[in-house]
């Protein structure tokens, strides 16, 4: 079985050693790879860029998506993740500061998963954390791999 | 006669031819007697016997001769009878010939006269015209059926009447003595009567009665030609009457007009327009005081003479070319003109063309003063215009900025809080032996103020949503958004008795999320006011006040005081401690955006420890 892992999409240092202070706090202990834009999180999905020839047989399990990114904003990113065979069936959800109605409409409009406003206190973060790892690491069922070489 | 002579003729030779043979035989016997001795007796008597043969035969042809005279004689005689009856016959025959044909001649000139007399007499009985006559009394003798048919007397009825019967009261007497005196002088009579019919009814006639005089020269009968003339005099008098009426009116109207005349040069003459009269021959023919201020001429200037003389300048022409338009094609106009005068002035005119018979009548208007103004504000709204286009832009730009803004707020301003609230606590978490008791409140206090900065930011950006989101308006039932607020009020644990009246059915028109928002921060603010009161009661319901449908929200509790009541919907203004009340002091300015937006108005009442009403109106 493979191991399941979560990509964090997250330019602000603060708000990632927070995150994973908070998965750490919730006991989740999956392996957690961090990418600060959004073209490193295309480059990373794709094995492109800096990532070229990385397995791509690896693929999270869950990857959160904060919106306010560099160089490629978050929702053009889960826009590219959906238009892309490799990764369209990717488990994303947002994690983002902001609960504009435009953002949540547009983000499902792209067919994100789920949408998660960070809390200011951090307890609650926490929770939502907690609550977050626990169904999409441990309950969901991912989809299955792809196999690359048929796409 | 000739015939007769011819028979006489031949009667005597033949009475010569028997006298001759008589003296024959005679001559014979007397030679026979002589010479019979001479003769032997044998001879002798044979000689005797051819002697007495002859002589015999002699006797009978002079007897058959005078037979034949005799017979002829008489076929003579009866030769002359028969020619003599011939002749009389036919002497008769002539003169009944000619007798024949004067008959026959006689005959047609009957037939003729017949005929002639059938078709007169016709004539007479189906003549379209009254006739009668008379004898020399008046009495009537014949009435042809015309006469019947007016007058309603049968024909029997007519006769031996003396005409007088058809005499009316409406002919003067005179006219029927010189009627008398006329015809009786052998004269032909005519006139017009006005009679009366058997049934008393009155008709016209024009009559014409002349005597009829014999070989004598005596009169012998009177005859009447008679027309029924009772429509035509009907009509005459019909035309006559309106003829009169129409004389009476003409001459009120004349007296009209020349008053009207006057009244309406009076009034032309003082009038503040403009009214001039310029004959088909291009004059002016009349002008009042106004034309002349109009257009700096005096009276004396412009009557009597062209138009195209008084105004030869170029700034006229295109007004002379509307009233040659109009005099020239009688054509109705109406324009604006702007006439530049020498001395400078410029002038706004408005004119009416009117075409009358003799020229053209023509109004005008000094309208400068409203032409200027009428630019001033054209200027002004193009301005106003031009500055609301400016301001929308702005607004429009100032928006997108605001949404900007907000979105940065949303995303960037929140999330050092987080960072603050997540770094106070991983402090707490992981140095917490480190802080002696004061440390670990001071962070308390940083976690908390962070918070609270969360909830403003939050309710700010709520704010700036209501005054930035298109409206939607539909029906709404603010009694059940009430209902659904009171249901998520009354889960929150709580000790106190809380009192819910929503009166039902408050139907209204308007945003159902933005209504929602401000029922909710109203309930939000009883449910909170009232936290200090044992029973809480809390009464949304509607009623008329100064005419207008006005809903209110009632409670209990802590009230306010009324002084300060103007600061009570502006942005973190808050009416109470925050210690005793918590909240950001953006709730009410919201609320009273969301009226705002729906043209509506809200206020409120209140009076400490009693409690506080809310009121609010909706379009």
């Amino acid at each position: 079985m493979n191991e399941r892992t979560i990509l964090l999409v997250e330019d602000n240092q603060s708000d990632i050693e927070l995150t994973k202070r908070a998965l750490k706090r919730e006991h989740i202990l999956n392996k957690i790879t961090v990418v600060e834009d959004g073209q490193e999180a295309l480059d990373y999905l794709f094995g492109t860029g800096a990532y070229a020839g990385r397995d791509l047989t690896k693929m999270p399990t869950l990857i959160l998506l904060d919106l306010k990114l560099p160089i490629i904003d978050g929702l053009e990113v889960l826009r590219r993740i959906r238009a892309n065979p490799l990764t369209h069936r990717q488990v994303v959800v947002i994690l983002t500061s902001s609960k504009e109605e435009q953002d949540i409409l547009n983000g499902y409009n792209l067919g994100v998963n789920g949408y998660i406003r960070k809390p200011v206190d951090f307890i609650q973060f926490s929770a939502a954390i907690k609550y977050l790892g626990l169904y999409w690491l441990v309950i969901n069922e991912p989809p299955p791999l792809v196999n690359v070489e048929i796409s | 006669m000739n015939k007769l002579h011819t028979n006489k003729s031949t009667t005597v030779l033949l009475s010569i031819f028997i006298i001759f043979l008589l003296l024959l035989s005679i001559g014979s016997n007397l030679l026979y007697r002589f010479q019979k001795e001479s003769i032997t007796s044998d001879k002798h008597n044979e000689l005797a016997t051819w002697i007495s043969i002859f002589t015999l035969l002699l006797i009978l042809i002079a007897a058959l001769i005078i037979i034949y005279l005799w017979k002829k004689k008489k076929n003579d005689e009866m030769m002359i009878n028969q020619q003599h009856l011939q002749e009389l016959v036919d002497e008769q025959t002539i003169y009944l010939k000619v007798l024949n044909a004067q008959l026959k001649q006689d005959l047609t000139e009957r037939k003729l006269i017949e005929d002639k007399l059938r078709k007169l007499s016709l004539a007479v009985e189906q003549n379209p015209i009254s006739i009668i006559i008379t004898d020399t009394n008046g009495i009537i003798e014949y009435g042809n059926p015309r006469v019947s048919n007016i007058t309603g007397y049968t024909p029997e009825e007519l006769l031996g009447k003396k005409t007088n019967i058809f005499k009316s009261e409406d002919t003067p007497i005179e006219v029927f003595e010189a009627l008398w005196d006329t015809i009786l002088a052998g004269k032909e009579w005519h006139g017009e009567l006005h009679n009366k019919k058997k049934n008393g009814e009155l008709y016209w006639e024009a009559a014409s009665i002349s005597p009829i005089i014999d070989e004598e020269g005596k009169i012998t009968h009177f005859l009447a030609l008679k027309e029924d003339i009772t429509q035509r005099k009907q009509t005459q008098e019909e035309l006559r009457r309106a003829k009169n009426e129409l004389e009476i009116r003409v001459k009120v109207r004349t007296a009209e007009l020349a008053k009207s005349e006057k009244r309406f040069r009076t009034t032309l003459d003082n009038l503040m327009e403009g009214c001039m009269f310029i004959g088909n021959d291009f004059t002016f023919l009349y002008v009042n005081d106004a034309v002349t201020k109009q257009l700096n001429k005096t009276k004396e200037e412009l009557l009597g003479h062209m138009m195209t003389q008084v105004f030869p300048e170029k700034a006229f022409m295109p007004v002379l070319k509307w009233f040659v338009i109009g005099l020239l094609q009688q054509q109705q106009n109406h324009f604006v003109e702007e006439i530049k005068f020498e001395n400078g002035n410029v002038k706004w005119f408005d004119f009416r063309v009117e075409p009358v018979t003799e020229g053209i009548f023509v109004m005008s208007s000094d309208i400068t003063e409203r032409i200027v103004a009428e630019k001033k504000i054209k200027k002004m709204n193009e301005e106003l215009e031009q500055r609301v286009n400016e301001r929308t832009l702005q607004l429009q730009i100032a928006n997108k900025e605001l949404e900007a803004f907000s979105y940065s707020v949303s995303h960037d301003l929140r999330a050092p809080l987080r960072s603050i609230d997540g770094w106070s606590m991983a402090l707490l978490d992981d140095c917490a032996q480190q802080l002696d008791q004061q440390g670990l409140e001071y962070l308390d206090r940083v976690r908390s103020e962070t918070q609270r900065m969360g909830f403003l930011i939050d309710d700010l950006l709520k704010l700036s949503k209501v005054s930035r989101v298109e409206l939607k308006k539909v029906d709404v039932d603010l009694s059940k958004l009430a209902n659904e607020i009171k249901q998520r009020l009354l889960k929150i644990p709580t000790d106190r008795l809380l009192e819910f009246i929503i009166h039902p059915a408050m139907l209204t028109f308007g945003d159902p999320r933005m209504l929602e928002i401000a029922l909710t921060n109203l309930f939000e603010n009883a449910y909170k006011f009232t936290g200090k009161q044992p029973i809480a009661h809390i009464e949304f319901g509607e009623s008329l006040i100064n005419n207008k449908r006005t809903f209110w929200i009632k409670d209990n509790g802590i009230g306010f005081d009324m002084t300060y009541s103007k600061n009570l919907f502006g942005a973190f203004q808050r009416m109470h401690k925050k210690s005793d009340f918590p909240g950001t002091g953006v709730g009410l300015a919201t609320v009273q955006r969301i009226i705002h937006r729906h043209n509506g108005a809200i206020w409120a009442e209140s009076a400490i420890d009693i409690g506080t009403t809310f009121y609010f109106t909706l379009t």
